[in-house]
Order: C-alpha cells, then sequence, then structure tokens
C-alpha cells in the first residue's frame, strides 16, 4: 500500500508494505488517533506528537548514556575488587602453605601491591600484654621487594614515641597518621591495622601511602582481611612454637628421667655394694676377725643401710610431692636436738668436723621432715662444699632460722636459679659420688609446707643454705 | 441485588459481580457516566493526581453518588485505568459485589515511627469472620512500609490476602494523601476488607530490574535511612553513578532500586528510595535497609520490566471465577515509570492482555508496593508490578 502526506513542501511517499513500525511509534500514534497511514491534519497536533516522540528519543538517549556510565564504574568497580581478591589469594595462598615466618614478607607484599600503599612493614609487639610498651619491626617490604636496612633489624621502639594510640589499636581500630618512612624517602600515610590472635593484639600491619589521602575502603578491606590471616597464621606459629617447646621440654624428660635412673642405680649400687662386700666378708671370714674388726664391719653395713634408707626416703618424698600427697604435721621442735640427731644418725664417729653454734631454737615443724632437711642440706655442704662446715642457730623477726655454712666455692654461675628444682645437679667434681639433685628440691618443698622455706646466699666467702621456720616461743612455753 | 430464575427459589440465584472503571479529567470531565450502583457491599477505588487534593468537587460527587460505599483510594505517581497511564487525572472503578461484604477502617499516623503500631490497628478493626482479603493504601512518604506490613501480619496472619501500596507524589516526593471515606487526607492508612465465601482474590508482584556490580555491606543504618555502604556514604555513590542526573534525586535514584540480601541467604528485597539528606549524605527508602546486610545496585531492563508487569498479572489472574467480571487493581512502582517514559503504557497493556478478557484495570503508579511473599506473608515490595484481582464466585 502507498500512502501520500501531503504538506506545504510536497508530498511524502510511506510505503506501508516495507517497513515495520514500530510499537512506541503506534502507541504515539495512537493516542491521538493517528495511525501511519493517517497523519495529522493541523500543526498543533503534529507539535505534539513530534515532542512525544523527541521525548522518546531524549529517554532513549539518557537510558544509553546512564547504562554506559554505570556500565564502566561497575565494570571498574568490578576490577578493583578482582584484584584485590588476587591479593588475598596469593596473601593466603603465601601463608597457608608455610610452616615458618618466611612467608610473612611476600603475604605483606601482596597486600602493598594489592593496595595503594607504596611499603608496608609489621611491628611485632614485644609484650603481649593489652598494653604493650615497646614494638619490634620484624618485617617491611618496599613496593614487592624487602625493604633495605629493615629486616633482620629487631631492635625494640617504644609505642610512646610513636604518635599512634595503643589503647585503640588494641581494641581493634584502625589508625591513620601521617609518619615519615625509612624506605620511601619523605612523609606518607599509614594506616595501622590491628593483628589480633588468640592471645589479643601481638603486632600491627601497617602500610604506607605516599601523600595525605587516606586509605580508600576497598584497600582497608584488604588490609584488615590480611590483618586477619596474619593473625591466624602467627598463632599458628606460636602454636607450633609451643609444640616444639613442649616435645623438646618432653625430649629433656625423658632423658633426665633416664640419668635419674642411671643417678638412682649408681646411688643405690654404691651403699648397696659396700654392704654385700661387708655382708661376704663377715660370712666368709667370721672365724678369722678380731672382734674390733667385726664391729667395724657391722658399723660399716649400718651406714650404708641407712644412706640406703635416707635415699629410698627422697625418692618417696619426692614422689608424693609430685603427686600432692606430700604432709606435714606441725609441732614445737628443738633445732639444735634434732641437728644433733642428724649428726649422730649420719656422722656418728664425727669424720665430718661439723660444728654446732648457737643457744637452742624452738620452732614448728614436722620433726622427721624436719631432720630429713637438716640432713640433706649438711650432707650437701659435706658434698659440695669446703672443709669447714657449721651449723648456726638463731631468731629473728622472719623466724627460726637454721644456717649450714661452709666455706666452699658455692654454686656456680649460672645454676643458682636452679639448684632448687628436682633433679638439678649444680655441681660434677670429679671424684666426689654424684646425687640425685633432690635434695634442694625436697629441702625446699618441705619447709615450704612447713610455712618456711629454704634459701641460698653466698656472703664474705662463705656457702650459706638458710632453712626458715615458723617460731613457736608462746607455744613452747605453755 | 441481580436474581436470575424465578424469584423465591433460592438455588437459581446466581451472585454476578459488577465491575466499571472510569477517569476523570479537569479539562475533559468523566470519561462515563459513573454506575448508579451505590450499596453497602459496593467498593469505590479513586486513584488521583496529587493536585486532585484541592478539588473537592470531585470527591463529594462520589461521595454524594455512593453515600452507602466504601470509598477509599489515594494519590498516586500516575493513574492507571485499562491499559493508560496518565498524570492529571482521577481514575475510579466501582465494584459492587452481590454475595460479600465490604468494611473499611482507617488510621493517622504523625511519624513513621508509628507503622508497626497503625499495622496492628487496622487488622484488629477488620478482623472478623469471614475476612479473606485486606487492600491498604497509605501515605507514601512518612510510613515504614516494612513495619506496617509486619503490624498487619501479626493480627492478620498467613490466612488473609494483604495487598495495596503507599500513595504516590508524581516524581516530587514532596507530600501525599489518602482517600478516606471519599475525603482526601494526608498522613492517614486506609484499609479495605473483603468477606466471605463468595470473593475470590489473586495476587502477583513481579521486578524485572537486573543486579549489577559488586554487593556492598549496609554498615551504617537507621530503619529506613541508609548513612554508609562498606562505610562510606551512600549518597556519594549515588551521586557517582548518576553524574549530571544526580541534580534530580530524589527521583533519579529510582533508576538505581536496591536488592538487599542478608547474609547466608540467597533471596534479595528491593528497595526504593523515598528521599536523600545532603547535609547527612544519607538516603530514606520505602523499607527497612538494617545493617549487616548486603547490598546491590540494579538496573532496568525495559523487556524484563514488561516481561515482569506480564507474569504478575499471570499469577494474579489465575481465579477459578468462571463467569463474571473481574477487577485487577495494578500498582507499580513510580520508579519503573520513571525509566519506563513513554513506554509506560506497554506494561499496563501486557497486564491486561494476560489477564481474563472480562477484566477492568484501575491502579497507580505508588512509592511502594505490598503483596504476599511466597509464604503468604505481606511484606514490602519495590520496583515491582503488583497486581490484585477480585472476582465473585458465581453462588447457586
Amino acid at each position: 500500500m502507498i500512502d501520500s502526506f501531503g504538506s506545504a513542501e510536497g508530498t511524502v511517499v510511506v510505503d506501508a508494505r516495507t517497513e515495520e513500525s514500530h510499537r512506541l511509534l503506534d502507541r504515539q500514534l495512537a493516542k491521538r488517533g493517528l495511525t501511519r497511514n493517517s497523519p495529522p491534519d493541523d500543526r498543533a497536533q503534529w507539535r505534539e506528537f513530534l515532542d512525544a516522540v523527541a521525548r522518546s528519543y531524549l529517554e532513549g538517549e539518557q537510558g544509553r548514556e546512564l547504562l554506559e556510565r554505570s556500565l564502566a564504574i561497575s565494570s571498574e568497580e568490578m576490577q578493583d575488587l578482582y584484584s584485590r581478591q588476587r591479593a588475598i589469594s596469593a596473601c593466603a595462598q603465601a601463608l597457608l602453605f608455610s610452616r615458618d615466618d618466611e612467608a610473612v614478607p611476600d603475604a605483606l607484599a601482596a597486600v602493598v601491591k594489592a593496595t595503594q600503599a607504596s611499603c608496608g612493614w609489621i611491628d611485632v609487639n614485644v609484650e603481649t600484654d593489652a598494653f604493650p610498651q615497646a614494638y619490634e619491626r620484624k618485617w617491611s617490604v618496599c613496593g614487592s621487594e624487602p625493604a633495605q636496612g629493615e629486616d633482620g633489624e629487631h631492635t625494640s621502639r617504644s609505642w610512646k614515641e610513636s604518635s599512634v594510640d595503643v589503647g585503640d589499636l588494641s581494641q581493634g581500630a584502625v589508625l591513620t597518621r601521617l609518619v615519615g618512612t625509612d624506605c620511601c624517602d619523605g612523609t606518607c600515610t599509614a594506616t595501622y591495622v590491628p593483628i589480633i590472635g588468640e592471645r589479643g593484639w601481638t603486632a600491627t600491619l601497617v602500610t604506607g601511602a605516599l601523600g595525605p589521602s587516606p586509605m580508600p575502603p576497598g584497600d582497608l578491606e584488604v588490609l584488615r582481611v590480611a590483618a586477619g590471616m596474619l593473625g591466624s597464621f602467627m598463632d599458628q606459629l606460636e602454636a607450633n612454637r609451643r609444640l616444639a617447646e613442649r616435645q623438646a621440654e618432653l625430649e629433656e624428660l625423658i632423658r633426665s628421667k633416664d640419668q635419674l635412673i642411671a643417678s638412682i642405680s649408681h646411688e643405690i649400687r654404691t651403699p648397696l655394694t659396700a654392704i654385700m662386700g661387708y655382708a661376704r666378708l663377715l660370712r666368709d671370714s667370721q672365724l678369722s676377725l678380731s672382734d674390733a674388726e667385726s664391729e667395724a664391719f657391722i658399723a660399716m653395713l649400718v651406714d650404708q643401710g641407712d644412706e640406703l634408707s635416707n635415699i629410698v626416703d627422697d625418692l618417696v618424698v619426692a614422689a608424693r610431692a609430685d603427686l600432692g600427697h606430700l604432709e606435714v604435721v606441725a609441732v614445737p621442735i628443738h633445732l639444735r636436738a634434732q641437728t644433733n640427731q642428724v649428726l649422730e644418725a649420719i656422722d656418728p664417729n664425727g669424720h665430718l668436723s661439723v660444728r654446732v653454734a648457737g643457744n637452742e631454737v624452738a620452732a614448728l615443724g614436722d620433726p622427721s621432715r624436719v631432720r630429713q632437711i637438716i640432713r640433706n642440706l649438711i650432707t650437701n655442704a659435706a658434698r659440695h662444699g669446703g672443709t669447714s662446715i657449721e651449723v648456726a642457730l638463731h631468731l629473728d623477726e622472719v623466724g627460726a632460722h637454721l644456717l649450714v655454712v661452709d666455706d666452699g666455692r658455692g654454686v656456680p654461675d649460672g645454676h643458682q636459679d636452679g639448684i632448687f628444682e628436682a633433679y638439678h645437679r649444680a655441681h660434677a667434681v670429679p671424684g666426689v659420688t654424684r646425687s640425685l639433685g633432690l635434695g634442694l628440691f625436697l629441702s625446699r618443698t618441705l619447709a615450704r609446707l612447713m610455712s618456711g622455706d629454704v634459701s641460698y646466699r653466698r656472703v664474705a666467702g662463705q656457702t650459706i643454705f638458710d632453712l626458715t621456720l615458723p617460731t613457736t616461743h608462746e607455744r613452747l612455753g605453755r | 441485588m441481580p436474581i436470575i430464575g424465578q424469584v423465591g427459589f433460592s438455588r437459581f440465584r446466581r451472585s454476578v459481580i459488577q465491575v466499571s472503571t472510569v477517569t476523570f479529567s479537569v479539562a475533559s470531565g468523566w470519561s462515563a457516566e459513573l454506575p448508579p450502583w451505590n450499596s453497602g457491599s459496593t467498593l469505590v477505588l479513586a486513584f488521583g493526581a496529587p493536585a486532585f487534593v484541592d478539588e473537592p468537587a470531585v470527591w463529594k460527587e462520589l461521595v454524594d453518588i455512593y453515600p452507602d460505599s466504601v470509598i477509599a483510594g489515594c494519590s498516586t505517581a500516575g493513574e492507571i485505568e485499562g491499559g493508560t497511564v496518565s498524570d492529571d487525572s482521577v481514575a475510579v472503578a466501582v465494584t459492587r459485589f452481590d454475595h460479600s461484604a465490604v468494611r473499611s477502617a482507617h488510621v493517622e499516623i504523625e511519624s513513621a515511627a508509628e507503622s508497626l503500631q497503625a499495622g496492628r490497628q487496622l487488622g484488629r478493626e477488620l478482623l472478623e469472620p469471614g475476612l479473606r482479603a485486606v487492600i491498604v493504601l497509605s501515605e507514601g512518604l512518612g510510613v515504614n512500609g516494612t513495619d506496617l506490613a509486619r503490624g498487619l501480619n501479626e493480627v492478620l496472619g498467613q490466612e488473609v490476602i494483604v495487598t495495596g501500596g503507599l500513595a504516590g507524589d508524581g516524581d516530587r516526593f514532596g507530600s501525599t494523601w489518602v482517600l478516606v471515606d471519599g475525603e482526601p487526607r494526608t498522613r492517614a492508612i486506609v484499609a479495605v476488607g473483603l468477606y466471605g465465601d463468595a470473593v475470590e482474590v489473586g495476587y502477583g508482584f513481579k521486578g524485572g530490574w537486573d543486579i549489577f556490580g559488586p554487593e556492598r555491606l549496609v554498615t551504617r543504618s537507621d530503619g529506613n535511612v541508609l548513612y554508609e555502604l562498606d562505610s562510606m556514604p551512600a549518597l556519594d555513590l549515588y551521586e557517582q553513578y548518576l553524574g549530571d542526573r544526580a541534580s534530580e534525586l530524589p527521583a533519579s535514584g529510582l533508576l538505581f532500586p536496591l536488592a538487599l540480601r542478608v547474609p547466608g541467604s540467597e533471596g534479595q528485597l528491593v528497595r526504593t528510595i523515598l528521599a536523600v539528606d545532603h547535609d547527612a549524605r544519607s538516603m530514606t527508602f520505602a523499607g527497612d535497609v538494617p545493617e549487616g546486610v548486603f547490598a546491590q545496585l540494579m538496573k532496568a531492563n525495559f523487556d524484563r520490566l514488561i516481561e515482569g508487569a506480564e507474569s504478575a498479572a499471570l499469577a494474579a489472574g489465575n481465579l477459578p471465577v468462571g463467569e463474571g467480571p473481574i477487577l485487577s487493581l495494578a500498582i507499580s512502582c513510580v520508579g519503573r515509570r520513571l525509566v519506563l517514559g513513554e513506554r509506560i503504557e506497554e506494561e499496563v497493556e501486557a497486564t491486561l492482555g494476560a489477564l481474563p478478557p472480562d477484566t477492568h484495570q484501575v491502579g497507580f503508579y505508588s512509592y511502594g508496593e505490598l503483596s504476599p511473599d511466597g509464604l503468604g506473608s505481606c511484606e514490602l515490595h519495590n520496583q515491582t508490578m503488583t497486581l490484585t484481582t477480585i472476582g465473585e464466585r458465581r453462588v447457586d
């Protein structure tokens, strides 16, 4: 069908058979009672129609522009998101497959690369308290390379000298400060993100970006995620470290137990060998021994039996202490009398030349345990101390004191803190019988159970082990 | 009441709903004579351009003709009648039920904070045996549609169908009104209850918008006021995307509705913008935007919008009505109006085309739509075409 549309300029021919109409155009026409084959009669209607068509064009154009704009912005955002995701993935990959902290610089470099930062570092708190005083810069990168002159420098730096509020950091806040950097030749905006793990705030991930602009939110999100991963990684490292320590302790314990068994064997064998030797001699040579010799041998048997008994006593007490089953009684005792009783038992012939000085001192304690302590201290002095041994007694405001003093060289340096630990042996003197390393541990344990203590000190070239016990003046007086 | 067959034999009585739609404009008057169907079971729905708040003669005429009927309606961002959309008219649907009852209730609210209580009160006033459906027409700006729907759900449960919408004010977002007993009132919410076994109500809603770009976390909000996305002012994001058209905010914000997703879930709710505060850099939406949910921008796809409207109609039109006319109440979002522009009538034509032949359509462009979700509870929707179809089953 061919129609003609008359106008001042001439005739427009419309071929409706070959052109498909847009339904919007059809609607515009229909609203005005028109069809493609019946154009408007008057100019006003024509203008109204054109306005409607123009609006449609304008809307289409605006819609297209808005769509293009939104897609461009959105595409950029998605690209940023993808970059950050890759960075987080690289950070996770570096940390996930590593068992030591060598992976941290790689993770740090991935974070710096993904953000607007030009450098980054990790400050590890020296203390793990809520408000540590200092930190060490353990890792740092500039670009993707380790920063020069930073790594390996584990010098403590004071938080007080920085402008950072450690209270805020410990609560998980992200802080931004203008700081001078060692690597970027100038001032940069540093973003501090706390690394918080099972032990609380332990370290801080810091990134520096040139210029005064704060880190964009997307980059901050990357830093937060990275800090979270670093926190978990450091927890894992700490757990590994504790596990290794525990393993070393267990290995040391096994070694100690082996040594203990060896020591016990040795300690028991020595008196046992003597006992067996004297016993066989008495059995085999009974008729040819004089009375004096027999008495001497029997005395030796008794001495070695006592020694054996003392060793067994110590082991039993140590085992009970280990299990927490050690109990004591508290009764009034006289320390001088107890000392004499011990000396009669361990040195009936006075070979040790132990001098007891001072008046009788009353104390409160368990008599057999007190004697065990005194015996251990005197035996210890005889074994490791000098030739002169003195037991001195006195009272003061602290309590009743029994000092075992000798003129030996004292406890070697480096062992003074450990001499009261179980199975600790500070001395390894050739020719001197090795001990179990239980005497001082048991002495202190027993003394403390009786509300007293045993301490060590060196005064004027003399070694002093000081047994302190509660006094009982009034009770004794009554 | 029309009676078919012999008088006195109820088995020959047949229920026939009557529906008629007409429009009014200042220039042309009424497009047809208003049907003389005044009765206690007649519902008159009237949706008018905002300026008709100052045209009392129109409302008086309605009240005079339908003194015993329920007259409800609201201001719009575009009036729908049949397959056409107008901006300076009143679109009226008169529906006389034969075997069903109609009642209305209304409340006035001073602020959006009263929305939950308003929903409860309307529900309580309408809740009576036989209540099948409630149509809610609400103040469009000073209301929290999410809370309003929650209040209605608390009282009415999932058995009563609740649909409706928030009144509009063109693309100005200045002031809206609601027609209560034939009188336009600001800060009001009206609800119409439909009662009886014969009344059949269908509903459907569909968006048709596409999500795009990254998800962003809502990091600061208060009810329906959104302050920050990903710790950045939400208004900055919209201004960046809108470019020159940012000067047209809040209307131009409708071009990019927000899809909200609760972490761990797949479903999304759509929120449309109602207002902006340039000083606070905040945006007010028609429903809640809770902190901790993910938000994603949406953009229009013309064909999908129109297909969406058609889908809504197909869902709503699935009524076991049999013979007799159907009223289609079409409530569509002002955002769709803004995007579709000169093409807006395509969506109302699409809905009408998908409904049975004897369907009479009336409705409006709104600031928020109310319709049941998949579980039957009423929810606030945004950027959707929401259809409610009303018919009446024949009773022999």
